[in-house]
């Protein structure tokens, strides 16, 4: 039997012959399954503990809300980071009481294929090679599942930050949305954290925020360096952190 | 003009404008995993912040761009999150009553996630010390 083929382009492209980047979904790929998505509020002292159960170590990630509406990600995570094991996730936030926006994949941090999680629901399932759909029950099984669906991106964008010195510099973005999206945003090239003299005041920061209307990305800076373009390289996502 | 609409569990409107309720959706393409890998470092026995050396390792993707990429660094049964930039600075166990912990720097060029990691603290020396760094590489660019 030959493999199966279910690719999804846009409306107007051909889905055999488009390019495998610009399909909307192709079975050959894997994908990072989402099996929640939650909202939580850390404890007075700025910890939080969310137990998934899961019995393997899932792969995640985090905003807090940095002030009413406005959601942050440091490029950076300072010591102690946010981290999960077998059972849990663990993060602390900056301030006590703060609002966090978790998702957890179903897929486990090293993307193993197990069995024994009865986790794996909606009405479009498509399983792995190797496993049967109509039965199997542990979302590591499948390629997608639509129940929690997967990441859809809504669009690409560098926004560039120019310091003129030192101090604290932004660039906006209005992403349009109406309401607070996902973003990815990486910054090739650079060491981050980065470790210079912070003792004698010498130190940059690197950080992103989100609201209902634009993506703002911050740069701090007491180096003494001169004028320096910073290009943060963003991912838009339609999926929502609130 | 055929458009394929899922809804996530628990949504029910399909006329929806809002697409984060959507499990998939045709005019919008979903995060694909082009490619998945891993590396171990060993942060040696006696290693210090004063030395001023550090570690490194790379995991290969082969996509000839600079892709979107999720990554997470597994220590004693941790598995610490690094999206984007946001690389972990991991506590290790001390027997000298001061802190000591390792750093990433975790970043990525077009055929290679590139990892390096170095000790912090105080002069204090860590432990032999494996860090197991895993990555989910997406097939667009980021950059």
């Amino acid at each position: 039997m030959s493999d199966p083929i279910f690719k999804i382009a846009k409306d107007g492209q051909d889905a055999l012959t488009t390019n495998q980047k610009d399909l909307v979904f192709d079975i050959d790929n894997d994908y990072m399954i989402i099996l929640e998505e939650r909202t939580d509020t850390s404890d007075g002292s700025g910890n939080l503990e969310i137990t998934h159960g899961l019995g393997y170590i899932p792969a995640f990630y985090h905003y807090y809300e940095s002030s009413a509406g406005v959601w942050e990600r440091p490029l950076e995570s300072g010591l102690g980071g946010a981290w999960a094991d077998s059972n849990k996730i663990y993060i602390d936030t900056p301030d006590p009481n703060t609002r966090v926006r978790t998702v957890i994949w179903a897929n486990s941090q090293d993307n193993s294929v197990g069995s024994g999680r009865n986790n794996a629901s909606g009405k479009l399932k498509i399983a792995k090679a190797g496993y049967d759909a109509k039965t199997e029950t542990d979302l590591r099984r499948f390629k997608f599942a639509s129940g929690g669906g997967v990441l859809k991106i809504k669009e690409k964008k560098t926004i560039t930050v120019s310091t003129t010195g030192d101090g604290s510099f932004s660039q906006s973005y209005n992403h349009g949305l109406g309401y607070v999206p996902q973003v990815y945003v990486f910054m090739g090239g650079m060491q981050i954290p980065a470790f210079f003299f912070v003792a004698a005041g010498m130190s940059i920061g690197f950080s992103y925020t989100v609201d209902d209307e634009k993506i703002t990305c911050h740069v701090f800076t007491s180096l003494g360096e001169p004028a320096t373009d910073y290009d943060f390289n963003a991912q838009i996502l339609l999926d929502k952190i609130d | 003009m055929a458009i394929i609409k899922i809804l996530k569990n628990g949504e029910t409107d399909i006329e929806s404008t809002d697409i984060s309720k959507f499990a998939l959706h045709s005019q919008y393409k979903c995060q694909k995993i082009a490619a998945v890998g891993s590396a171990s470092i060993v942060l040696p026995a006696g290693s210090s912040w004063l030395d001023g050396g550090s570690y490194s390792a790379v995991i290969n993707h082969g996509l000839g761009y600079i892709p979107l990429f999720w990554a997470f660094v597994e220590h004693s049964g941790k598995g610490y999150e690094s999206v984007g930039n946001a690389n972990p600075q991991i506590d290790l166990a001390s027997g000298d009553g001061f802190p000591v912990g390792a750093a990433f720097n975790i970043d990525a060029d077009s055929s290679n996630l590139n990892i390096e990691i170095w000790p912090t603290g105080f002069g204090e020396t860590a432990n032999n010390e494996t860090f197991t760094i895993r990555a989910f590489f997406i097939l667009d660019e980021i950059v």
